[in-house]
């Protein structure tokens, strides 16, 4: 709290110090009056990311990516990043990975996956502060190596001061210290001078001193080093002009030994001008020129030390001079078998290229790529595949038709619609695809899709079938699932969707960068089976499409494995008891019975209840003892906290809606409206019936509001019955660790008001001491 | 004896107490409102990590709250990133340096306290930057983060001058169910409404019926993202907003003229 300081001044007369006690005492009592203004205001009540089950990974294909390196492609998706699609472009085209390669790719995307490229590690500092220290020095010094940009960018940054930097004035200063001796004065002149090199690395323009200026007698040597750091700090000190004359001029002195590399570096500081220029017109001049230079390196064999380098820095100038030029250059080299020197970079700038003119503002804009951006195959099909172009579906077709060659064919049946009048030769062309092929499972899954589009439920089932027959243990994970998706929707009876519906994830992960790495602590051992689970389209027939007569017959169905068995037949009963479906609930009462045992007892008390009311009592009572029971099914891992314990997430009771996936889609899309659910085809005249029984469910409301009005109802009607006071608890509790809405604050009021005045000597009273809005 | 409170010395006595409360209180609104979030904008877009082109907004009623910095703790190393891609903001513009921080999944990060001193100064460093007023820290820490993060946020608030404001994001959960953030030394938490896993659906229930959030420093603003549905919102907060493609004026009139 604030408080003034109180006048104390002593200079008022003998009455004053009656004005003296006033003011104190105003001041005081002004203070008092304003503690409410003055006070913080009070008020009165991890991470939590879960891993959860991926059935088709949409990022990227299924781990180990060694076997897609390989060829094993799966169903390949224009959801993943562009660097998988550049490799599924070449097995499709029937030019796969030398082991080079197929290595060089793997290192790719490790580095991607980790963002293991992107940070910058102290080490470099640390290990030249060691090498400083071994020379004598007394005190590290602190280098920052990224610098900000000037303005209007100043609030970008750029790595200014690179690995190398570091190590080449190791190398040196170790060299020096050689020839001179530790401690010596021209070690300590260069060491001071490189220090100033590198406090440019930052901020500033810090030039070491002349040569001449600070040591008069400085060997020769140290004077052409001392040239060399004065434009090296140039350099780094955005000064490129002036550092580039510098450079020129060591290039031109016969007794440097920097006589080599000086081209380089002139050369150097013309790219960064260029890069940092804020136009690119403005900056193209220095870009060429940079060209220019490292091209004039590479044709001088006297200059053959710094080949390599210039090699990799003319890439780098070419990417930025002209970089449609250079990202179809590295399209025809990614495209050969070992065409490329440095595979692993030729893809990493292609990919980078191409999300320069790929990566999409505005959706209306989206479609407006440059016409020349196809002038080569693979570029052309990775914008025609991903669906980056308004004119895909016809492009494709146009492609195949022309060249009949497999990567088109594959972008063709992607990107078509069952209305495609050229549908049946696409079809049949498919259809000719051999299993073996990389091309297959994309190949046959969108056949499938396509003919169910068309409607051609039939053709699309036998081939669904015969793949799933004959091709199961090809098909890595995704794949699979997503034909046992495909064959789900098609079924034509209950037992085929039961036979569909459980799926092996793919993958666990926590996803919480949305990046779909898998977490392994989560994945089921070696030693024990894979469990089936349900994927979010199985459990939306379940809990929105289906009506509660045909969930309860899945309920005994012995063709889902026992955890979905069991799943299912708590939604069954649950569900047909809220409706008041008498008789389902009896009979789902039997499957839940005989899958969770615990809840028999409970169970037997519905079936012997001789009212509406007393049943629809005790289904309630079951749910209070049993928070993990609701009347829907999950998707993905699920609840994973015991039946009858209170998870503390509150995944308890039940929502309005069904239980999402821990890290998955939700129910409604950014504009709130509901996503619809489609039926699979035996289940589509049962809709009416099964949309009115999801609305009545939804209008009870959260499932707290639900069982505290019930135990509310059945102690006024039943006070004797023992049931009651529990039931009274049981349901405030309800409200604090479920879902809750506008009502459950009255709902949670009413059950404790009640419980406390009926029954307050009893131990449920004592045990419940709030309730909760 | 004369009496040293006649009935005239209480009239003047009572007087000067109204007169000193009310001063007392118009200078704690003042205060307030020098640091209150109603003297900023109200609406602040959250400009990640892509070269972002803002100078269509309106810096009098639009600010950015921009990634300057981005730390890996992976076992005893800080792994330091500052932003890579350019910003472009109109001359004006209230300016939030925002530093994420992640610790390494496989390679537990120590906590140590070598390592929550990196972590403070480069993001106390982030107050050199021009225009920049307020440093908001976005870490998502696990239960087992929770001490370490606490400290780093009174470090940090101890190298920041006083007038720079200090915030956090913050889990919802957090501010509705789970406040360990109330006796931070920050100005405001951004409780994030998207993305939410676990009780999010729950917390989205809660907010649509009326209920706020029992945390104080989550009560003066939200964060929302474009692409997700949002619960009722008050109107009177400050709204962060996340655009998981590029900024564009539509997608900035969308936000601005879309109801709470």
């Amino acid at each position: 709290m604030n408080r003034f300081p109180l006048n104390t001044t002593s200079k008022f007369d003998r009455s004053g110090r009656t004005k003296l006690s006033l003011i104190v005492a105003a001041l005081i009592i002004g203070q008092v009056l304003a503690i409410p203004f003055l006070l913080p205001q009070r008020t009165q009540a991890c991470g939590p990311f879960f891993t959860d089950a991926i059935f088709v990974f949409s990022k990227h294909p299924d781990f180990p990516l060694d076997k897609f390196a390989a060829g094993k492609l799966g169903v390949v998706s224009e959801s993943w990043a562009r660097s998988y699609l550049v490799i599924a472009y070449r097995n499709l085209a029937g030019d796969p990975l030398s082991d080079a390669e197929a290595k060089a790719i793997k290192s790719l995307w490790d580095d991607r996956l980790n963002n293991s490229f992107d940070y910058y590690s102290d080490s470099w500092v640390k290990d030249w502060n060691e090498a400083r220290k071994a020379a004598g020095a007394t005190a590290p010094v602190e280098v920052q190596v990224y610098r900000n940009r000037e303005k209007p960018r100043e609030y970008e940054s750029f790595l200014n001061c690179q690995q190398d930097a570091f190590i080449n004035a190791t190398k040196l200063l170790n060299e020096r210290v050689k020839l001179f001796g530790v401690n010596s004065q021209q070690v300590k002149s260069w060491l001071a001078a490189q220090d100033t090199v590198f406090s440019n690395c930052s901020e500033g323009r810090h030039l070491p001193k002349d040569a001449a200026a600070e040591l008069p007698d400085l060997p020769q040597l140290l004077r052409a080093d001392r040239a060399y750091q004065i434009a090296a700090a140039n350099f780094y000190s955005t000064n490129f002009d002036e550092a580039k004359q510098q450079f020129e001029a060591i290039a031109r002195d016969k007794g440097s030994p920097y006589q080599v590399i000086a081209p380089y570096m002139a050369a150097r500081s013309m790219l960064r001008k260029g890069s940092f220029a804020e136009k690119e017109d403005e900056g193209r001049p220095f870009l060429n020129d940079a060209e220019t230079r490292l091209g004039a390196i590479l044709k001088d064999n006297s200059l053959k030390d710094s080949h390599h380098a210039a090699d990799r820095l003319l890439n780098l100038a070419r990417l930025r001079a002209h970089p449609e030029e250079k990202l179809h250059e590295l399209a025809r080299e990614i495209m050969k078998k070992d065409a490329s020197q440095d595979f692993k970079q030729a893809v990493w700038d292609y990919t980078i290229l191409m999300d320069k003119y790929v990566e999409v503002e505005d959706e209306a804009a989206k479609r407006q790529l440059p016409a020349s951006l196809g002038s080569d195959d693979l570029t052309d099909w990775i914008v025609t595949f991903e669906g980056d172009l308004a004119t895909g579906e016809a492009h494709a077709i146009e492609k195949w038709q022309k060249t009949k060659a497999l990567p088109w064919l594959v972008a063709a049946l992607a990107n078509a619609g069952g209305k495609q009048p050229l549908l049946n030769e696409l079809l049949a062309a498919g259809a000719n695809v051999s299993p073996s092929s990389p091309a297959f499972p994309t190949v046959a899954f969108h056949s499938v899709r396509l003919l169910k589009e068309a409607n051609r439920a039939a053709e699309a089932r036998a081939m669904l079938d015969k793949i799933l027959a004959g091709e199961r243990q090809q098909l890595n994970s995704s794949a699979l699932n997503l034909f046992l998706g495909q064959r789900m929707m098609a079924a034509q009876n209950l037992n085929e969707f039961l036979q569909n519906a459980p799926r092996v994830p793919a993958g666990f992960s926590y996803n919480d960068d949305g990046r779909e790495l898998p977490d392994e602590d989560s994945a089921p051992k070696a030693s024990e089976a894979p469990k089936s689970l349900f994927d979010l389209d199985a459990a939306n027939v379940f809990n929105k499409a289906m009506p509660v007569a045909i969930l309860k017959d899945a309920a005994s169905s012995k063709t889902l494995p026992a955890n979905l068995r069991r799943d299912v037949a708590q939604a069954a009963f649950v569900r047909a008891a809220i409706l008041d479906d008498r008789e389902t609930a009896i009979q789902a009462a039997a499957s839940l019975g005989a899958e969770l045992p615990q809840v028999k007892e409970f169970l037997d008390a519905y079936q012997k209840a001789t009212t509406p009311e007393g049943r629809r009592f005790a289904g309630a009572f079951l749910t209070l003892k049993f928070p993990g029971l609701r009347p829907f099914v999950s998707a993905g891992v699920g609840r994973t906290t015991a039946v009858d314990d209170v998870d503390s997430y509150r995944d308890n009771y039940w929502c309005t809606d069904p239980p999402t996936p821990q890290n998955g889609s939700p129910s409604e899309d950014a504009q709130g409206k509901n996503k619809s659910v489609a039926a699979p085809d035996f289940l589509k005249t049962a809709q009416t019936l099964a949309a009115r029984q999801y609305a009545a469910l939804q209008a009870f409301g959260p499932g707290p509001n639900y069982l505290c009005r019930l135990s509310i109802e059945w102690a006024q009607k039943n006070p004797t019955d023992p049931r009651a006071p529990e039931a009274l608890h049981l349901a405030v509790r309800s409200t604090r660790y479920g879902c809750t809405d506008n009502d459950t604050g009255r709902w949670s009021k009413a059950a404790f008001d009640l419980l406390h005045s009926r029954y307050p000597n009893t131990t449920w009273a004592k045990n419940t001491k709030y309730w909760f809005k | 004896m004369k009496r040293a409170f006649s009935f005239r010395n209480i009239i003047v006595l009572l007087g000067a107490s109204l007169l000193l409360s009310s001063i007392t209180i118009a200078i704690t609104i003042l205060r307030k409102t020098a640091h209150s979030p109603k003297s900023s904008p109200q609406l602040i877009l959250w400009a990640w990590e892509r070269p972002t082109d803002l100078r269509f907004i309106d810096a009098k009623h639009v600010g950015v709250a921009f990634l300057a910095k981005s730390i890996l703790l992976r076992s005893d190393d800080v792994l330091v990133r500052p932003r890579l891609q350019s910003l472009q903001l109109v001359e004006g513009t209230k300016v939030i340096a925002v530093t994420r921080i992640e610790t390494d999944r496989d390679h537990k990060a120590s906590l140590s306290a070598q390592q929550r001193d990196a972590v403070s100064r480069a993001i106390a460093d982030l107050a050199s930057l021009p225009n920049v007023s307020e440093i908001q820290i976005d870490f998502d820490a696990t239960k087992s983060e929770r001490s370490f993060y606490r400290d780093l946020i009174k470090d940090v608030r101890s190298h920041l001058p006083a007038q720079f404001r200090l915030s956090i994001t913050a889990l919802a959960s957090w501010c509705m169910f789970d406040d360990w953030i109330s006796d931070l030394p920050i100005n405001e938490a951004v409780p994030m409404l998207f993305r939410m896993a676990g009780d999010g659906k729950h917390i989205m229930t809660r907010l649509d019926a009326g209920d706020d959030f029992n945390a104080t420093p989550c009560r003066q603003s939200y964060g929302i993202s474009l692409d997700e549905q949002r619960p009722k919102l008050l109107p009177s907060r400050k709204l962060y907003v996340f655009n998981p493609d590029a900024w564009t004026e539509k997608s900035l009139r969308e936000i601005s003229e879309s109801p709470r």
